[in-house]
């Protein structure tokens, strides 16, 4: 195990205030961010190589993309997600693929490609239309209930480098844990060197706002062979429902004509004297019949479409509100109509 | 009064004089330099919708006008959904916030411009959980495709008020060609 240090060039000031008091006390973890993700290499590096029997794709691709669809809900900064996007240039996103991923961003201040949530394990503008190169792997590996989805870069090759980098993440049903592990980092080339032009780590949507980002490094030779990075998410705490201490408002919803729908949003206000903690999800129960949402987060069996509430930070204080985009299929024209409940904590 | 389209114009109405039950409205002017499209067939959009749990509402558009050689059509016939009375033909056209969609539908001749009134009305004090939102849009002669506008929706205007009665008025195709301009605002006891 090694222990990294932060590089003052590519760890802003706010960063390293943030982490500061990690590092005090735990000289190899990160974090935590504005969500509560953290991350660390203390753990063991145990490569699953799955490149003789995992499912090979984006083989001869250049900026190559493709959705695979996951085995198990994996829940990344509080969307349960069915489906993925994974690029050649070491990039993983959620909710789409991106338009354009060759460029790295710093994840503390740029927004991401499409704003899209993203694992990031070694984020450059990397190839597999390169002689002698390999593809991309994945496999699901484990019993249901403990499955890992393991994705594996194979002898990839940065632009022009002369060396194939092995790389993988390990994406962990019920933990929800994302691990990378570096098989081989050393390209031989002074500009991808153990990620001496890469971006590592893993953000969400709006995560030079909302600091939902952790950021392992960028530009930076701080990677090596034979490590490993696990990033975990805050302990899940029990939903409670805290509708008592909600007020419900929505703007009006507007009917395109074009898309047949309906679009609008609903705010909800913390009416009372102590902050509540997030994530915070709204749930629309007693949805009017043939109203159906659209987009929505997930579905609660028995209750109705759910959204996490975005951009509350760590908590909605007293007073504060915060708003969700909403939209609607309602063939019937009937007035939608739908009974709010809050709840604070995961699901 | 010209008000950009990123440009809110905040009026709050005079539904807080009004105790304990009363109807208050607010008039609008609305003016569309239409002479883009002039001689050209299309229609005009109105829209009249609540959220969730509104207040009874409704908005009663008169002084409708085209300048000449615009004109409106007899065929297709007018058509409206939801909450509709009354027609472009025989003023005033009313249309309340009963259903989920409340819509009408003319279509015209387009002049040089454009002209109508609309006047939002709602019982007060307001205890629902939202406002409710008027939308405007020119379209071409199918009456779907939206015209002078890159609106989203399709709609070239918006006139909404919120729970606590106050209006957010907004343009939202050319800037230049339209204005939305507060006309009148009072309280009168319920009829």
């Amino acid at each position: 195990m090694s222990t990294r240090k932060l590089h003052p060039m590519t760890c802003p000031a706010a960063l390293l205030k943030l982490t500061a008091l990690a590092y005090i006390s735990c000289a190899s973890c990160f974090g935590q961010d504005a969500y509560g993700y953290t991350a660390t290499n203390s753990v063991p590096y145990s490569y699953l190589d799955i490149s003789g029997t995992g499912t090979s794709i984006l083989s001869n691709a250049d900026d190559g993309t493709a959705t695979l669809s996951l085995p198990f809900g994996f829940r990344f900064y509080g969307t349960t997600y069915s489906s993925l996007c994974v690029s050649s240039n070491g990039l993983i996103t959620f909710g789409g693929c991106p338009i354009d991923d060759m460029t790295t961003r710093d994840l503390t201040a740029q927004s991401t490609p499409g704003n899209l949530p993203v694992l990031a394990p070694f984020w450059q503008d990397l190839s597999f239309a390169v002689p002698g190169a390999g593809a991309l792997s994945y496999q699901k590996l484990g019993i249901p209930g403990a499955q890992q989805f393991v994705l594996q870069w194979n002898n990839v090759h940065a632009l022009n480098g002369p060396d194939a980098l092995n790389f993988e993440v390990v994406l962990k049903e019920g933990t929800n844990t994302i691990l990378f592990q570096y098989q081989k980092v050393d390209s031989g080339d002074a500009a991808v060197n153990l990620g001496a032009g890469a971006t590592v780590g893993i953000a969400s949507s709006n995560a030079p706002s909302n600091g939902y980002r952790l950021q392992w490094c960028r530009n930076a030779g701080v990677l090596k062979d034979n490590l490993a990075i696990q990033f975990t998410p805050p302990p899940a705490t029990a939903p409670v429902n805290v509708s008592s201490s909600i007020r419900v408002t929505s703007s009006a919803f507007v009917f395109n004509r074009v898309t047949q729908t309906y679009s609008g949003s609903v705010t909800i206000t913390n009416t009372g004297a102590t902050p509540i903690n997030s994530p915070i999800t709204i749930v629309l129960t007693n949805l009017a019949a043939g109203v159906t949402a659209i987009g929505p987060t997930g579905v609660l069996t028995g209750e109705g479409p759910y959204y996490l509430v975005p951009g509350t930070g760590s908590t909605l204080a007293a007073g504060q509100s915060a708003t969700v985009p909403v939209q609607f299929n309602n063939p019937s024209n009937a007035r939608i109509a739908f009974v709010v409940a809050t709840y604070s904590g995961s699901f | 009064m010209t008000i950009s389209g990123f440009t809110k114009l905040r009026i709050v109405s005079a539904l807080f004089l009004c105790s304990p039950a009363c109807w208050a409205s607010t008039i609008y002017q609305v003016t569309i330099d239409t002479s883009s499209q002039s001689g050209n067939n299309g229609g005009i959009y109105f829209q009249f919708n609540g959220g969730l749990d509104p207040d009874p509402a409704s908005v009663s558009i008169t002084n409708f006008a085209i300048g000449a050689p615009g004109s409106l059509s007899a065929l297709p016939a007018p058509a409206g959904n939801g909450g509709v009375a009354g027609s472009l033909d025989s003023l005033p056209l009313v249309i309340d916030n009963s259903a989920g969609n409340n819509d009408y539908l003319h279509f015209l001749t387009f002049g040089p411009t454009l002209l109508f009134q609309v006047s939002v009305d709602f019982t007060s004090p307001l205890t629902g959980s939202s406002g409710s939102t008027f939308s405007f849009g020119l379209t071409a002669d199918d009456g779907l495709t939206p015209v002078l506008t890159g609106d989203p929706n399709g709609f070239n205007g918006q006139i909404s008020y919120d729970t606590a009665g106050v209006f957010t008025v907004a343009t939202l195709g050319n800037d230049a060609i339209e204005t939305i301009a507060p006309v009148a605002s009072s309280g009168v006891p319920e009829p």
